[in-house]
């Protein structure tokens, strides 16, 4: 049987030899059959057909003969034959690239040993789950927790890593993962050069200057060098050895390198979080001991947790959930708001290949139409239907591997671009590029398009009775009334699909636009927030050194030409950073804890650099410094909430305990966004750093115009006062606005992308079907023109004609996407999904749009002219 | 476009139990290397009756050597024609030997039936 099939592939290849061959055996005979005096016999060529018939593939023949057929064919219409091929590339290739980072973000598993028994400890808040445990409460897990092997990693962002001892360029936008010592054995994953960390290397009291290298890391930074294993790297200017470099397929588990987690003092640059209860940012992964439940493992969890980290008095015990750990977005610290724009995108962009799969049918069916001929022929000569659909299922095939193969430099710089929009820490932790299960993915996608825009055209055309056509009499036959209520189906689905992408698309703007039109308290543009790295001073926050640090920041600040105030805070704006704290307040009942709230240490400057107002009270004065009586400015929230609206300046208040010296509040502030643009008001304190010593973390600068001119003057300024401060980044609130919103930005953008995409392929369907009705019903046209029809009264026809199929296809669209609207309902901010207004704007726009597509046409259909319509039939 | 031919079935001798055409060809080539004009002529003459058809012969010999029953060599004629002459495998004697012991068993097994009463 291989033998057989071996052979006749080989007859494939081989078939003008074989042809020879066989008319010289054929001959041969012939001759010797004269010299007997025998007849010759009959028919040579039937002969040599029937033989040749042992050896011939006859599928594999017809395919090709299919495939020559098909290029030919599409060759002969270039601008057609292009126009669905780049439709189906950028269709295809969008899927793909949605897909590939679905991929690696949602659907592979983590790149371990076992990947189903790794599990991920939450603490529940509410609805929400968070994945980040202090360091102590983490050791104490580990050390006390008996039905599960737990690991704990965290990421520290921008650490000052040099390759050299000297004072070397320091390597930007890095990202490390501190972890326990038996974070990789727990996974059970091995380094692909050297080793991995061990219990060893993590000893609390002395643990390894040691780090391992992801395998971009070290081949991007270090030349892929196979014999880096023993070479010092500088983390902080510590020395730290090479011990390993981890496997290329080793993502979504940390992504630049990894650290000993008792490393950490000397990670983030001095200061030891270790003991600090108040820092949650580990990770914490296990695998369930043997015959222990997720169930069981979670009622542990709880009651050691809740010993571990007593909640606060007067509430209840911390709810915790052990949950599947086996996918890597569970792991990358901003992966999880992803998730479900992902899924959305993944949606979005299905529906916009399946616009341009009916595209790009109702394309083919109107080319089958104008082929009536050669197909009557070939029936009349004897083609089988099914020979017939294998023709033009093969021509279909031809487009959609063209499209596939284009669609494929799509999907590579779509998936990267995707990628790039999102910020640093969560799609770039998992995505790798396309793989092999991409390719598989984009050739499945590639052979369902074709079989979805091929199937229909194909039956449709070989369905055709011959007579009328060879007759020449094709106009106004049943095949192409059939043939236009086809159309109209793939009209239809492609409005209703439009009208589902650009309502999504829609929402997301106007989402978007809600957003950034949200006042934050503040003005975004002209204020510049400056991290900066205070921890490795080696200064005392008792001894104020930190307090006259600021002074001189901020005085040599406002020298700077174009500055108007500076400040420095313990928390920055929309950073997702702060500090809270217990408050207590004097009421009837004597002194009570009201609640936690928002505490900023900062220059006294703050409220002015930002543009805060003060709307009860007195702002900070130069009097208010170290050794003067405490004193507070609180928000308006800070009102609301703890003292009923009453006016509270002049009132005490005790943070942290009740011990604490009694705090008076001077003022009120007015509310400001603090982390989120989305947040809901926060009650918060702004103390002065003079009095209340703290560890500043950002410098606040107020420009007087434009801020980008001064961004460099500003850097030196700093660098000169300090310049172990290292400013990790200069940028304006208005810029850490566009990353907080960065998915939303991501969201708008695809979907509108997407939506916009959608309606201009629906609008080629309109316009192509109503040019086609126009050049079926010439004759009918030409008939009525000459019978006295008004040009325009046919051209209104026309564009009716096309609205209803449009109108029936948005009313299916309205009702899918009403129903649908749930799905995006948590991403939308400002804006109800169900919104009637948004429908209508959507449905309008859709209206026009496709009323313009058909006018084009329409337009035409009025100009014929009846003499010429009528001859040329 | 209809099938061309009956691929398959061994064709236009009529008389021939299907099958029994390839037997024959193999035990004519089992007897040294011939090409097919002289193959027909042999089964002709010794059965006498059987005439082989071209359109029934040649199919059945590129069957046979698609199968690897039958091995084959170009030479020249004498009168400079190519000529292609058959040779019988390992597996086309096998194969013989087989068919030949079936045929055995169902002709007596069919005479036995006519010779009953």
């Amino acid at each position: 049987m291989l033998r057989e099939i071996r052979y006749r592939i080989r007859a494939l290849f081989r078939r003008r030899q074989l042809d020879r061959d066989l008319q010289d055996e054929l001959a041969d005979h012939l001759a010797r059959r004269g010299e007997s005096g025998r007849a010759p016999f009959g028919n040579i060529t039937l002969v040599q057909e029937q033989t040749r018939d042992v050896w011939t593939f006859t599928l594999l023949e017809d395919l090709a003969r299919d495939l020559r057929h098909a290029l030919r064919t599409l060759r002969n219409t270039p601008a057609q034959t292009a126009a669905i091929v780049l439709l189906l590339a950028i269709s295809i290739g969008a899927t793909s690239a949605i897909f590939s980072v679905v991929n690696a973000a949602l659907l592979s598993e983590l790149p371990v040993a076992d990947p189903k028994g790794l599990v991920v400890l939450n603490r529940l808040l509410g609805n929400v789950r968070v994945g980040a445990f202090s360091t102590p409460s983490a050791r104490e897990l580990q050390r006390q927790i008996a039905s599960m092997e737990l690991a704990a990693s965290g990421v520290l962002t921008n650490p000052q890593l040099k390759l050299s001892a000297d004072a070397g360029e320091e390597i930007p936008e890095l990202q490390t993962s501190l972890v326990s010592g038996n974070f990789f054995q727990l996974l059970g994953v091995q380094a692909a050069l050297g080793r991995v960390f061990t219990a060893e290397d993590d000893r609390y009291e002395d643990p390894h200057a040691v780090v391992v290298l992801s395998h971009q890391f070290w081949r991007r930074y270090l030349g892929a060098d196979r014999g880096v294993i023993g070479r010092q790297v500088y983390l902080h200017n510590v020395p730290f050895t090479v011990v390993g470099v981890m496997p290329e397929s080793f993502r979504g588990m940390g992504r630049d390198f990894w650290v000993p987690l008792n490393m950490q003092p000397v990670a983030s640059g001095g200061e030891d979080a270790r003991n600090n209860t108040g820092r949650s940012w580990l990770a914490m992964i296990g695998r369930l001991k043997p015959g222990i439940s997720r169930d069981q493992a979670r009622s542990e969890l709880e009651i050691v947790f809740n010993r571990v980290t007593p909640p606060p008095p007067g509430q209840p015990g911390w709810k915790l959930s052990v949950d599947p750990g086996n996918r890597s977005f569970v792991y990358a610290s901003l992966g999880t708001q992803y998730a479900s724009p992902l899924w959305i995108l993944m949606g979005a962009v299905t529906m916009l290949l399946l616009v341009a799969c009916a595209n790009v049918a109702s394309i083919l069916l109107a080319r089958a139409g104008a082929r009536q001929q050669e197909v009557a022929v070939r029936q009349a000569i004897g083609c089988g239907r099914s020979r017939l659909v294998r023709q033009f299922l093969t021509e279909s095939s031809v487009l959609a591997a063209g499209g596939a193969g284009l669609g494929l430099l799509v999907a590579a710089g779509g998936s990267q671009a995707l990628v790039s929009l999102a910020p640093p820490g969560s799609l770039d932790v998992v995505y790798s590029g396309l793989d092999g299960t991409v390719l598989w993915f984009t050739f499945v996608v590639s052979i369902l398009s074709a079989l979805l825009f091929g199937v229909a055209p194909a039956l449709r055309a070989s369905r055709l009775t011959i007579e009328p056509v060879l007759k020449g009499g094709s106009r106004g036959n049943t095949d192409t009334y059939a043939r236009l209520w086809m159309n109209r189906a793939f009209v239809v689905t492609q409005a209703a699909l439009s009208m589902i992408l650009v309502m999504g698309a829609a929402l997301f703007a106007v989402s978007l636009y809600q957003l950034y039109h949200v006042d934050p308290g503040y003005s975004t543009s002209r204020i510049l927030s400056v991290p900066v790295n205070t921890r490795n001073l080696g200064y005392q926050v008792e001894t104020g050194q930190y307090a006259a640090l600021a002074q001189r920041v901020v005085d040599r600040l406002v020298q700077v030409p174009g500055v108007q105030f500076a400040s420095v805070s313990a928390a920055g704006f929309l950073s997702q950073s702060g500090r809270t704290t217990d408050v207590f307040i004097d009421s009837e009942q004597g002194r009570t804890r009201v609640g936690d709230v928002r505490v900023d240490q900062s220059s006294r400057s703050l409220l002015e650099t930002m543009g805060i107002p003060v709307l009860a009270g007195r702002a900070f004065q130069p009097g208010d410094r170290a050794g003067a009586p405490p004193v507070a400015i609180v928000n308006e929230q800070f009102v609301r909430q703890h003292f009923q609206g009453r006016n509270p300046v002049g009132s005490r208040v005790w943070f942290d305990n009740e011990r604490t010296p009694a705090v008076e509040v001077i003022g009120v502030a007015g509310d400001a966004k603090l982390n989120d643009i989305r947040e809901q008001p926060l009650a918060i304190a702004y103390l002065s750093i003079d009095q209340f010593p703290y560890r500043f973390n950002f410098i606040n600068i107020r420009t007087e115009d434009a801020a980008s001119a001064i961004l460099p003057f500003v850097g030196q300024a700093i660098r000169e006062v300090e310049p172990r401060l290292r400013p990790s980044r200069i940028e304006t609130l208005a810029t850490s606005l566009d990353r907080i919103l960065s998915r939303d930005i991501l969201l708008a953008r695809i979907s509108g992308l997407f939506g916009a995409m959608a309606l201009l392929v629906a609008c080629f369907g309109v316009y192509g079907m109503i040019s086609y009705v126009v050049a079926e019903r010439t004759r009918e046209i030409g008939i009525r023109l000459a019978l006295g029809a008004e040009p325009w009264e046919i051209r209104r026809r026309m564009v009716a004609d096309a609205l209803k199929s449009v109108v029936l296809g948005l009313l299916i669209g309205i009702i899918a996407a009403v129903a649908g609207e749930k799905a995006i309902r948590s991403l939308l901010f400002g804006v109800q999904g169900s919104n009637p207004y948004i429908y209508a704007a959507v449905a309008a726009c859709l209206i026009l749009t496709s009323a313009s597509a058909a006018w084009l046409p329409a337009r035409r259909a009025g100009d014929i002219d009846p003499a010429i319509a009528l001859r040329s039939e | 476009m209809p099938k061309s031919t009956d691929r398959g079935s061994i064709g236009k001798t009529g008389d021939l139990i299907p099958g029994t055409l390839e037997m024959l060809i193999l035990k004519a080539v089992s007897r040294g290397r011939s090409h097919g004009y002289a193959i027909a002529e042999w089964i002709h003459d010794v059965s006498e009756t059987l005439r082989v058809e071209e359109g029934a012969l040649y199919p059945a010999l590129h069957r046979l050597e698609l199968k690897g029953l039958l091995d084959s060599e170009w030479t020249l004629s004498e009168t400079n024609r190519r000529v292609k002459v058959y040779r019988l495998t390992a597996s086309g004697r096998k194969q013989l030997t087989t068919e030949r012991a079936q045929w055995d068993r169902l002709s007596a097994g069919v005479m036995r039936i006519l010779e009953s009463n």
